[in-house]
């Protein structure tokens, strides 16, 4: 059911086409110039699809998660083991959404017990277990050495297209979404549990859906991925890849869909052009997320203050205020 | 006489050792107004969070609505059967427009297939009509000054159709103007839709011109009721309540 707003639909309309066409020019300009650009690029569009999944769980119901990035290695070794066994690309691809959707209900089950900061503590337990546990259960995932695909299901030209198109159709549900009834239960029930109960939202319930959808999509992630890399390790699912996808998330404004494109395309693209500066990368986008964050307050009250400032001086006694 | 829509009975709510509520006994009728009045810290809004099910009661506590047992609900199910409820603060989502906030009520309401959006639209329209927010509708709920979006919350219950409506300080904090105004447009829903009203509210003016009847709590415990005068005059009240001494 669409939700009753005071949005205009034809403004909705044209964002929407907007968005789709702007998308697809990029990824035909990157595709166009060259091996390098199509894989950074194809980078982002798997960051973007994860991103998007976090977008509705910490941008709209307000739930704080630092283990997407355990999620998208459940969704990344899920699709090897399947890919391993002979699935195809397709195959390979549901499974590792499979995956991640059904990890996510795992962590979901006990940390949405949790609010605040007692559940994005727990999440962070998740982010640094999960690269442990995959190296003691080394039978399956092959430990420290990882998994190889090879041959990949999927082409590096195809998988970078499936990316694409993938992204495409998850921003637009995304979009969708937010314009039903559940953009605005969400919204109240970020802000007010009790509220939103007395509304008729079961709010357990809620969270537990969107945050089986960020899994989901964490581990469809992790799929592409492991298929653009041909190859999962462990190392890659650290507790950094969680933290990024969080300043990805918070970078993109944590509100439009569309935000987390451009916080995808910052924190793929701040490490590859730090690679000389080795490890340095996580620092820079921490002081990336700080500046984000404060400059903007700065910027506001600076503002004030000079207005208080000039109010001052030019009508005599103190008129300004907040 | 017809069954209560509303019976509580042998209610009692403790947090750790302090009792909130002791025993309360109340019923409600069908469109009846009910104003509840107490100091600070007397219990009311614990009776109201008992009611929606947000605070676990003492065992062998009965409360029925329409029938149905209360407490074998959780707390969202609650307001599937009739029971609306605004909080002191404005409990709204900031993000959206006032209006997307009313909005939310009416997803409550089973919809059948012909009935149409632009049904629940032009309700919504007139609630905020009804409560002089009209001008309000299309902003941002931080645009929309503190006892509007207060309101908005009594648009957002009655858009559900409830067959009571409990509100918590509903005229705490405005003007004598806009007292009156709610005053008004809480009688005129009543006769209109039917709505039965729990009203907690410290001002006992603006209580005794919608109330029939009246409840007065102290330290969790029913200490008069009855009609507004009844309560207003009973010496326990004036002692507790209304800060005078038994010399006066």
């Amino acid at each position: 059911m669409r939700r009753l707003t005071t949005d205009s639909s034809l403004r909705f309309r044209a964002l929407i086409v907007a968005e789709v066409v702007g998308l697809a020019a990029v990824a035909v300009a990157a595709d166009r110039s060259g091996d390098y650009y199509r894989y950074v690029f194809g980078l982002i569009a798997v960051y973007a699809i994860v991103c998007l999944g976090n977008n509705l769980l910490l941008g709209h119901a307000r739930l704080l998660s630092l283990c997407q990035g355990a999620l998208m290695a459940a969704g990344a070794y899920g699709g090897a083991l399947a890919a391993r066994a002979g699935a195809n690309a397709v195959e390979m691809l549901l499974m590792s959404a499979l995956v991640g959707a059904v990890a996510g209900m795992v962590v979901g089950i006990p940390a949405l017990r949790l609010s605040g900061h007692f559940f994005a503590a727990v999440t962070i337990l998740v982010a640094v277990a999960v690269p442990e546990v995959i190296l003691v259960a080394d039978r399956v995932t092959g430990g420290a050495t990882g998994l190889s695909i090879s041959p990949s299901p999927l082409s590096d030209a195809a998988s970078y297209w499936v990316a694409y198109g993938l992204l495409v159709v998850v921003l637009v549900t995304q979009e969708l979404m937010l314009r039903t009834r559940l953009g605005a239960e969400l919204h109240l029930l970020a802000e007010s549990e009790r509220a939103a109960a007395t509304a008729g939202i079961d709010v357990a319930r809620h969270k537990m859906a969107v945050f089986i959808y960020s899994g989901l999509l964490a581990g469809l992630g992790g799929g592409l991925l492991a298929v653009v890399s041909q190859y999962v390790v462990p190392s890659v699912f650290n507790v950094f890849l969680s933290i990024y996808i969080l300043v990805a998330v918070v970078l993109g404004g944590m509100n439009r869909p569309v935000g987390v494109l451009f916080g995808s395309a910052v924190v793929v693209f701040v490490p590859q052009y730090t690679v000389d500066l080795a490890g340095l990368a996580p620092f820079i986008l921490g002081l990336v997320l700080i500046a984000s964050i404060t400059i903007p307050r700065l910027w506001r009250r600076g503002l004030q203050a000079l207005a208080v400032w000039n109010g001052r001086h030019e009508v005599g006694p103190a008129s300004g205020g907040a | 006489m017809s069954e209560p829509l509303l019976e509580v009975r042998d209610v009692s709510v403790s947090f750790g050792g302090l009792q909130a509520l002791v025993e309360f006994e109340c019923e409600v009728q069908a469109s009846e107004i009910v104003g509840i009045i107490g100091p600070n810290g007397a219990g009311k809004t614990t009776l109201l969070n008992a009611l929606s099910r947000f605070v676990r009661v003492n065992r062998g506590a009965r409360i029925r609505f329409r029938g149905y047992d209360l407490l074998g609900c959780r707390a969202h199910k609650v307001p599937a059967l009739g029971i609306g409820r605004t909080f002191q603060g404005p409990e709204l989502s900031s993000r959206d427009t006032l209006l997307d906030n009313v909005l939310v009520g009416g997803y409550l309401r089973p919809r059948p297939p012909w009935s149409r959006r632009a049904d629940v639209r032009a309700e919504a329209d007139d609630l905020l009509r009804a409560f002089g927010m009209e001008r309000w509708a299309s902003l941002k709920v931080t645009e929309v000054p503190y006892p509007i979006q207060k309101r908005a919350q009594i648009c957002r219950a009655m858009l559900a159709r409830p067959r009571l409506l409990l509100l918590d300080e509903p005229a705490a904090g405005i003007t004598a103007e806009e007292k009156q105004q709610i005053a008004e447009a809480l009688v005129q829903l009543r006769q209109r839709t039917g709505v039965a009203l729990f009203v907690i509210e410290h001002d006992v003016g603006f209580l005794s011109s919608i109330c029939q009847r009246m409840i007065a709590l102290d330290f969790g415990r029913k200490i008069a009721s009855g009609s507004v005068s009844e309560v207003v005059n009973d010496p326990a009240v004036r002692r507790s309540y209304l800060g005078e001494s038994d010399d006066d």
